[in-house]
């Protein structure tokens, strides 16, 4: 796990965002999308994903419904709502930002 | 937002589920990678294993989720209140202790504030009432003529001057001073009439307050012009009480007053009028009806000598009641020397000068209750918040001393891991609970205490109209007082407590400085309750004296057995030369009543609060330069003084040949020959109620003892009887008797319904206006020193008991404390009498400190109430020795079972619990 990078702070409610705006999905399945997505570069440190997922859902930016998983088992799914779609929006525009400044930094010193 | 709350609200409620799914979520989560590793190769042992470290501590990641959910504050609080209410169930006679002090202390001070506030500082129930003023004080009643100095009381003509050419003012409004009694009976129909309130007001009345009309209309201001179809308005009381609500009565015409009146309207249910007293009117008429309540229909409206109206004005915007009051004045004296003539003499036209109105502001209406009442209730309110004092101290007492006993549980609590902010959240939430618990108490108690208290002003005759609910501000402000009071005493224990060194306490030790301090100063605390109860103690001692006295004092006459019933022969129609018949019909058949001894009239009967007074002049006697002499009177019936049971001195009683043919006679107390004639003998001296003619042709035939007849606290003063039959002046209002007096020989209430028929067989149509004894009348006067006396005693007991609860409390303490200590000196031979000598010997100690600071407070303070007391000085030197004496003693009491205890002590026990 050493060599992996780990998750800035706040960048996980970014990607948390980002893998649900694609389609509903519960949390083994978040992480799971998260570390392919990122072609293994980001693991998802398991256990703070869950925390994460309730904040979300308590600030109206996902909700959440208990639903079958491909295996047939109940899984907890989560989905964007409206407020969470606006949200990425802005995150992603925030992100987008910061890492063009710190991209302009490395590049001219 | 809606939903976000929804879940948290799940989250608090449906806690269970909550935990489930949680728990199913995660574990779901774990199953999948655990597949994955086994699928990956891993033995299951193994893959389980790793899955749990690459997931983290369950339960932590558990414990975040439910921080994201916010609810943690929230459950903490529950458990903390849950945990609070075992504790408090666990030592119930703390709990009642605590919440009962709390509780009388804030029921007590919200049900006298609000009655001061409704009887002293609201506002009438009119449109912005803060621009009415009231010219005068409203203090003055009745018909005067012949006023100097300040006038709190006018002349009709000078009303209509004010009201038609006053700029100051949006219109000013008349009424009489005094309620008017009315026998009511719906025209056409033939029932007993019955007997009413009724207020003589302006047209324009309801317009200058701003009242509007509940049903139908108010009075107008040319329905107070002459010759116009009498009006009237019901009040909301008595339209709900006799008609209950039917509107039908609007339009209906009553013989209110001998004449047909015209029922226009209902006024709002909240309108009680411009004055805050009993009675309240049923009526408003219009004031132009004066002439029907005068005898033979004298009208005072032209009268520009004679004053009896009240005036109220509503200042124009901007106005300020200093200037209103100056344009005023200036008018007054234009009125006052129009009328005075053009030949004054230069004392007169001084005494003119020096006539002045000062205006009171208007919004709280008139109270004669706000002049009988404002000191009484400030002493009350005082004493409620000594009382609330007390019992605030008596709280942080127990807090304390409970919070001591508890150090070893929260020394094994901060052992066992809890945080010291977590610790303090529950000694302080426990805190918390219990003062909401005496302030919930303190709300019940106020409202029903604020019922009791307006029962015990208004006395025994109507209610006040006092729509009277437990004040919020003061309520608000004494719950809060509460609180804090938890809070503090509450924290304080708690933070020491949490800074306990751990192993001295577990091992039961007293270490610490911080103990002895605890100790000391629950010590203050209970001097200063028992400095705080003594006052209270002196006080109620010094009222119960004064009410007693009061009561039980010799009258000058025997009023046991004296049935005084109400008459009014005005409202019924007599006319002046029909009285005479009238009384001689009425003694005769009364005199043939079973039970009656005596039977007498009188114009107004003993402590009913009425005064009739003016000058005289005396044969021989020269009063002193600038100086009347002058007498109170009272025209009565023949064997008035026998009825009344007055002792005679001296000559003979008024009899029935003192009649209108008959020299005026007339019977005085000794006051009036000590004042007026010196040592001669009283007998057969004369003198006249003329001052400038001089006629003297009133003669003394008889002498009584002086006595009280005006209220209970009065000084003897001249009086004299004049017989009732002897007054020939036509306009005399003295001549209408409005009592009969009636002496019985066994229980006076017995015969009540023998002599109401007895009135009724002479004239079917004379009104009874009240049946009552002197005693009830004597009763009502001293409703003020009652309601002291016994407030003062509730409240002077309470504090005893909180005082003496809180040095039990701190002796117990100290007992406990010093077990170990006691079970050495046993050990090393002190015999249990010394022990318990030990422990009297301290709680004496405070107990006398705690009296003697109250003694020097009582001395101070006691000096305030002086003008409430009757026949003793309230410094009195006995009171305050017995209410010391008391203190001691029961604080002697509250140490005794403490010292018991401590005699008992097993030495090898208490050695053994070191």
């Amino acid at each position: 796990m050493g060599s992996k990078a780990d998750l800035l702070q706040g960048t996980l409610d970014l990607l948390i965002l980002k893998v649900l705006a694609l389609q509903p999905m519960h949390g083994w399945g978040i992480s799971q999308r998260i570390q392919q997505m990122s072609s293994d570069v980001l693991q998802v440190q398991q256990g703070s994903l869950y925390p994460a997922l309730h904040r979300l859902e308590q600030r109206g930016w996902i909700e959440a419904e208990w639903g079958d998983s491909d295996n047939n088992r109940k899984a907890k799914f989560y989905r964007l709502t409206a407020t969470g779609r606006g949200q990425l929006e802005v995150e992603t525009s925030n992100w987008d930002r910061l890492s063009g400044a710190v991209r302009q930094i490395l590049e001219t010193a | 937002m809606w939903k976000r709350f929804l879940l948290r609200v799940r989250s608090l409620f449906r806690r269970n589920d909550v935990e489930q799914e949680l728990g199913d979520e995660l574990h779901f989560h774990l199953e999948r990678q655990i597949e994955l590793n086994i699928r990956a190769g891993m033995p299951v042992r193994e893959a389980r294993a790793a899955a749990l470290r690459t997931f983290g501590g369950v339960e932590q990641v558990k414990e975040e989720c439910r921080d994201a959910r916010g609810t943690e504050m929230i459950e903490t609080l529950f458990r903390d209140l849950r945990q609070a209410s075992r504790m408090l169930r666990k030592s119930p006679a703390l709990t009642a202790v605590v919440v009962l002090s709390l509780g009388l202390g804030i029921g007590g001070n919200t049900a006298i504030f609000t009655l001061i506030d409704a009887v002293m500082l609201k506002a009438l129930p009119v449109q912005r009432p803060g621009e009415l003023v009231l010219f005068g004080d409203g203090r003055s009643r009745g018909f005067i003529s012949g006023i100097t100095g300040t006038w709190n009381i006018f002349p009709y003509p000078f009303y209509e001057s004010e009201r038609d050419h006053d700029p100051s003012f949006q219109g000013i409004c008349a009424f009489r001073t005094d309620m008017d009694r009315l026998s009511v009976r719906p025209e056409g129909s033939n029932p007993a009439a019955q007997v009413a309130w009724g207020r003589l007001v302006s047209g324009n009345y309801f317009t200058v307050l701003g009242v509007q009309a509940q049903l139908g209309r108010t009075l107008r201001f040319d329905d107070d012009r002459p010759n116009v179809t009498p009006v009237a308005v019901m009040s909301y009381a008595y339209w709900n009480r006799m008609f209950n609500r039917d509107p039908s009565v609007v339009g209906r015409v009553f013989n209110i007053i001998g004449v047909p009146v015209t029922v226009v309207g209902v006024a709002p249910p909240e309108f009680f009028g411009e004055s805050v007293e009993a009675p309240v009117a049923d009526f408003w008429l219009p004031i132009t009806l004066i002439h029907r309540f005068m005898p033979d229909g004298e009208s005072p409206l032209e009268h520009p000598d004679v004053s009896w109206i009240n005036l109220i004005g509503r200042l124009k915007p901007g106005v300020r009641i200093e200037q209103a009051q100056a344009g005023a004045n200036v008018a007054f004296h234009q009125f006052l020397m129009k009328n005075a003539g053009t030949s004054l003499s230069a004392a007169r036209r001084k005494e003119l000068q020096q006539s002045r109105i000062v205006f009171t502001r208007g919004e709280s209406g008139i109270s004669y209750l706000r002049f009988r009442y404002s000191d009484p209730l400030k002493i009350l309110m005082a004493l409620v918040g000594l009382v609330l004092l007390i019992a605030c101290a008596n709280v942080a007492n127990v807090l304390l001393s409970r919070s001591a006993a508890r150090g070893k549980e929260i020394s094994m609590r901060l052992a066992l891991g809890a945080s010291r902010g977590r610790l303090i959240r529950q000694l302080l939430t426990e805190s918390l609970l219990l003062a909401a618990l005496g302030a919930l108490v303190g709300v019940v108690l106020a409202s029903w205490g604020v019922n009791a208290l307006v029962g015990m002003v208004s006395g025994s005759g109507s209610s006040l109209p006092l729509n009277v609910r437990p004040d919020a501000f003061i309520l608000s402000f004494t719950v809060a007082l509460s609180l804090l009071t938890g809070v503090i005493f509450g924290l304080v224990p708690a933070l020491q407590a949490t800074k306990l060194d751990l192993a001295s306490s577990l091992k039961g030790g007293m270490s610490g400085s911080h103990q002895g301090a605890r100790s000391r100063l629950a010590k203050i605390l209970v001097v200063s309750q028992l400095a705080l109860s003594l006052p209270l103690l002196v006080g109620a001692v010094l009222f119960v004296q004064t009410f007693q006295k009061l009561e039980t004092q010799d009258l000058g006459f025997n009023h046991e057995q004296v049935l005084e019933v109400g008459i009014n022969p005005i409202i019924a129609g007599y006319r002046t030369n029909q009285l005479n018949s009238l009384y001689r019909a009425l003694l005769e058949r009364v005199e043939r009543v079973p039970g009656v001894r005596a039977a007498s009239l009188s114009l107004y009967s003993p402590m009913s609060g009425d005064n009739w007074s003016g000058s005289i002049s005396v044969e021989d006697y020269t009063p002193p330069v600038n100086e009347y002499a002058s007498a109170q009177w009272v025209t009565v019936g023949p064997r008035y003084c026998e009825t009344e049971g007055m002792r005679l001195l001296l000559g003979r009683d008024i009899g029935s040949p003192d009649n209108e043919s008959a020299p005026r006679v007339a019977v005085v107390n000794e006051s009036f020959v000590h004042r007026y004639l010196g040592n001669q003998y009283p007998i057969g001296r004369r003198f006249s109620m003329d001052v400038p003619a001089k006629r003297y042709d009133i003669e003394i035939v008889g002498v009584v003892k002086d006595f009280k007849f005006n209220e209970p606290r009065q000084e003897f003063w001249p009086v004299a009887f004049l017989p009732l039959l002897q007054l020939t002046d036509p306009n005399d209002r003295m001549r209408f008797a409005a009592s009969l007096d009636v002496r019985t020989s066994g229980n006076p209430s017995s015969v009540a319904a023998a002599i109401r028929t007895a009135v009724q067989d002479v004239d079917r149509n004379l009104p009874i206006t009240g049946v009552t004894t002197v005693k009830a009348q004597l009763d009502d006067a001293l409703t003020k020193e009652r309601l002291i006396a016994k407030l003062s005693v509730f409240f002077s007991l309470l504090s005893l008991v909180l005082a003496s609860l809180g040095l039990y409390g701190v002796m117990s303490y100290a007992i406990s404390r010093r077990t170990g200590e006691i079970g050495i000196r046993m050990a090393m031979g002190a015999a249990r009498g010394d022990v318990a000598r030990m422990v009297v010997r301290e709680t004496l100690l405070v107990a006398l400190i705690g009296v003697s600071i109250g003694v020097t407070a009582a001395v101070a303070g006691t000096r305030l109430i002086q003008g409430q007391l009757f026949g003793l000085a309230a410094t009195d030197p006995v009171t305050i020795s017995l209410a010391a004496a008391v203190m001691i003693a029961v604080s002697l009491a509250a140490g005794y079972m403490p010292a018991r205890r401590a005699s008992r002590v097993d030495p090898m026990v208490a050695l053994r619990h070191e």
